[in-house]
């Protein structure tokens, strides 16, 4: 019973905690525009090549088109493929990683069939052979880079006590999933899981082993997923939309406007010799 | 062979070896952490490595003890109260950079590449620094941040307390915000580590705002950008020290030597009331390249642009420094900028080949003014897409024989990179050079390297900077250019280097200089607009390269 409450507190707090951390992020003043080329909404072979409407004489004149499927494909490359990993990144960390985030999107998976069987079968095979490769792969992927971080002298050097922590926690999400997966007994209990958390009956399930690690760490994860270094995923949604492919001008009567306007009138602050602290970034501009 | 395959084959990393680890940042003393050795970095054929000649006595007189260099010539002979003094100072304005009303112009990059780095390293191939130097630990687009990230977790996070709890902790003494000081000026922002980067960390961004915290809580920048930058800037109207009587001086000049050359005479507008364009370029192409500012006024009479000039204080030198190291004077000469624009009632200003310049005129001042401001009504333009326009709208005869030069396109990082103009540069070189004479680097485009001269590396010249700008700075850049003239380089024809921006070419000339590029290769660079006019057939050709060098 207290399992399936868990689950309901660590699935609640992940959400929540996902939407503040947007809500943060949204709360912070609208920033100077800062993008960087290519920008995947750029119409046509622009985006290919990086080019933007800035290329354009009087470009302010034209109607901004902007490619919107293309700027939700391009994360797919990273996200499914870990593009920039695979391209650059010379310690040899690509194939670690993409098992470990295919990993945890086979993991999710696996849950989510699971969720599905409790009102509409999916064959058994099915769903083992998602759990199977999913916490294989993942386990595969943190030893691998838990080893890389631990021998390699750079990336010893970047890496931090909480880092380890955090692989290690990953570790033990995909072995104690492993474990549960390769038995039918596991699969079994997992089901039964499942359909309290769906039917909302929490005393209808009895976890324990295996199944009730498994389970206890998957909900730590979660529940901890918002505010650990885990966010990057969520993240590279601002990081990328939100800032370095925001290349929208202001335009008047715009939300972004209003919001510029007030945070001309914030005060500055600063203490350098050539700042007046008291006034505001207006002031501060006019002077 | 591949500039990339080149400088792997060239640098392999020293797993384990001289490895500057975080701590070490803190070490009291002027002790540099190491010192770069020659056999160690970027390595080209045909170029003869520069000496460092340090004297002895800098190394106590002043702090160099980063790596041995140091942009920053001020005595460092600071008591010990001082020094608690600097550390409570550093500690305010990391508070202040993280405040949302003192730092609203970039407190959610900032935060989201303080807080979301997962340490893959990916970055660290992108950095023509890092990889000049030999793939030296400090100069690693990471390493900066991530000893900023330490300072941010063990004051702001419990993340930073537990890693502390676990053994892993920094001092945060004077030496360290000392060292971390040079170290903002060890990035030239080209921002070429974002492309890299899986999350879409911005470790040029941290750099930027490091640069910030030290100018506008501090006061420390260096006399370059700062005293000899944005506040002579502000006071004279020029960066160059130029006063408006200087301008006004410099054009009658340009407007004589114009007639003398090509046998125009051509009245250069000034001040005039009501122009389509406000005209506005780097006042260092006046004095350095007065042929470019030249080409310009060539052009425009050409075909009958309407523009003016301005000779207004600030008016006549379009460049920002605040870009590169602060918010309050970027906003203070951005704004001053637009003021005069709209006093002349101009509809547009017309930015030259300036890339800085570009990027601050056409994307930063989108969000400095709200947009139904009298100001933000003048629209800012870059001058590349007008001079396409004009080279294919046919009304120039443009002779491509007269660039009897072999060819190369530079990208400037804020021009390119940073404001997707890629193709109009292209278009127009395409045009105005006979087929088959432009070679492109490799990569080029977005992708290009920087010229080494970013963000105030090109003027940044106190102390023994230069020397490290020259043995690093530049490296990659340089290898890059002999490497797409290497089928040409004993060809006894001139071989150039366009640029369409004041500091990239100034840093390309540094290289001719201390390489000597023109003398040994024939090496040299120019402007875009340069080449144009040397292509119109109804003047005589333009350029003289041999006289120029």
């Amino acid at each position: 019973m207290g399992m399936v409450v868990f689950t309901y507190v660590a699935f609640l707090v992940c959400v929540v905690g996902i939407a503040y951390r947007f809500y943060r992020f949204y709360k912070l003043p609208v920033n100077i525009r800062w993008e960087v080329y290519p920008v995947p909404h750029e119409p046509g072979e622009k985006k290919q090549y990086g080019g933007s409407y800035l290329e354009d004489v009087a470009w302010y004149e034209k109607e901004l088109k902007k490619d919107h499927v293309g700027e939700w494909l391009e994360p797919l490359k990273e996200i499914l493929w870990l593009e920039r990993v695979k391209k650059y990144n010379r310690y040899g960390l690509w194939i670690w990683s993409f098992c470990l985030h295919w990993g945890l999107w086979l993991m999710f998976l696996f849950v989510v069939l699971m969720l599905i069987n409790t009102k509409i079968f999916i064959p058994l095979g099915l769903i083992k052979t998602a759990g199977i490769l999913g916490y294989g792969l993942g386990s595969l992927g943190v030893l691998g880079l838990l080893v890389k971080r631990t021998i390699h002298p750079t990336l010893k050097l970047y890496t931090s006590p909480i880092d380890r922590v955090n692989l290690l926690l990953l570790l033990a999400l995909f072995v104690t999933g492993f474990l549960m997966v390769v038995s039918d007994e596991g699969l079994k209990h997992a089901f039964f899981y499942f359909n309290a958390i769906l039917s909302f009956a929490p005393q209808e399930t009895k976890v324990k082993g295996v199944v009730f690690w498994h389970f206890f760490i998957f909900n730590i994860f979660i529940l901890y997923l918002p505010f650990s270094k885990f966010f990057h995923g969520p993240a590279k949604y601002l990081t990328y939309h939100k800032i370095l492919w925001d290349d929208m001008p202001q335009s008047k009567g715009s939300k972004i406007e209003k919001l510029i306007e007030k945070q001309l009138g914030y005060q500055v602050g600063w203490s350098g010799p050539h700042v007046k602290p008291e006034k505001t970034w207006l002031e501060n501009a006019q002077n | 062979m591949s500039l990339c395959n080149f400088i792997r084959q060239e640098l392999e990393e020293k797993n384990g070896e001289d490895k500057v680890c975080f701590k070490e940042l803190s070490k009291p003393g002027k002790e540099p952490l190491f010192k770069l050795e020659e056999k160690e970095m970027l390595k080209i054929p045909g170029i003869e490595e520069v000496k460092d000649q340090t004297p002895e006595n800098w190394y106590q007189t002043y702090n160099l003890s980063l790596d041995g260099y140091s942009m920053f010539p001020q005595p460092d002979t600071i008591s010990e109260e001082d020094k608690v003094e600097i550390v409570k100072r550093f500690l305010n304005g990391l508070e202040k950079l993280l405040n949302p009303k003192f730092n609203w112009t970039f407190i959610r990059p900032f935060k989201l590449s303080l807080e979301n780095c997962v340490r893959c390293n990916t970055c660290a191939e992108a950095c023509h620094l890092y990889l000049a130097s030999g793939r030296k630990e400090i100069y690693r687009p990471n390493f900066r941040s991530e000893i900023l990230r330490k300072i941010y977790e063990k004051h702001f996070t419990l993340t930073g307390k537990l890693n502390a709890l676990l053994g892993e902790e920094i001092d945060i003494t004077y030496d360290l915000i000392r060292r971390l000081f040079e170290l903002a000026y060890r990035c030239t922002l080209c921002r070429r580590c974002v492309l890299y980067c899986p999350i879409g960390v911005d470790n040029g961004l941290i750099a930027r705002e490091l640069r910030k915290l030290f100018s506008q809580e501090l006061g420390w920048a260096p006399p370059e950008v700062h005293q000899k930058g944005t506040r002579l800037h502000l006071k004279a109207g020029s960066s160059t020290g130029m006063n408006p009587q200087g301008i006004r001086d410099t054009i009658a000049f340009l407007e004589e030597e114009i007639a003398e050359k090509t046998g125009k005479k051509i009245k250069i507008p000034v001040d005039k009331k009501g122009a389509e364009y406000l005209f506005i370029h780097n006042a260092g192409e006046y004095i350095s390249w007065p042929d470019h500012m030249e080409a310009f006024f060539l052009l425009f009479d050409a075909v009958g642009i309407n523009y003016t000039l301005s000779s207004e204080p600030l008016g006549y030198d379009g460049v920002n420094y605040g870009a590169w190291y602060d918010d309050v004077e970027l906003a203070r000469i951005a704004v001053n900028h637009l003021k005069i624009a709209h006093s002349l009632g101009v509809k547009k200003i017309l930015v030259g080949e300036c890339g800085h310049a570009h990027k601050v005129f056409c994307v930063v001042l989108d969000r400095l003014l709200p947009a139904s401001s009298p100001l933000a009504e003048i629209k800012r333009e870059s001058c590349l897409p007008l001079v396409w326009e004009i080279v294919k709208s046919g009304k120039l005869k443009l002779d491509p024989s007269r660039n009897d030069f072999y060819f190369t396109l530079h990208d400037s990082c804020n021009i390119v990179r940073l404001m997707g103009i890629v193709r109009p540069q292209r278009e127009v070189l395409n045009r105005i050079v006979p087929q088959g004479r432009i070679k492109e680097m490799n990569p080029n485009g977005v992708k290009n390297y920087c010229c080494g001269g970013g963000s105030g590396f090109a003027i940044m010249g106190s102390l023994n900077f230069p020397t490290f700008r020259k043995k690093v700075g530049i490296k990659v850049k340089l290898c890059q250019i002999m490497e797409t003239f290497q089928d040409v380089l004993k060809e006894d024809k001139i071989k150039l280097v366009v640029a369409t921006c004041s500091n990239c070419k100034g840093t390309i000339r540094e290289m001719e200089h201390t390489y000597h590029l023109f003398e040994k290769y024939k090496i040299t660079h120019c402007g875009l607009v340069d080449l144009v006019v040397n292509a119109m057939t109804d003047i005589p050709p333009f350029l003289n390269f041999e006289e120029m060098i």
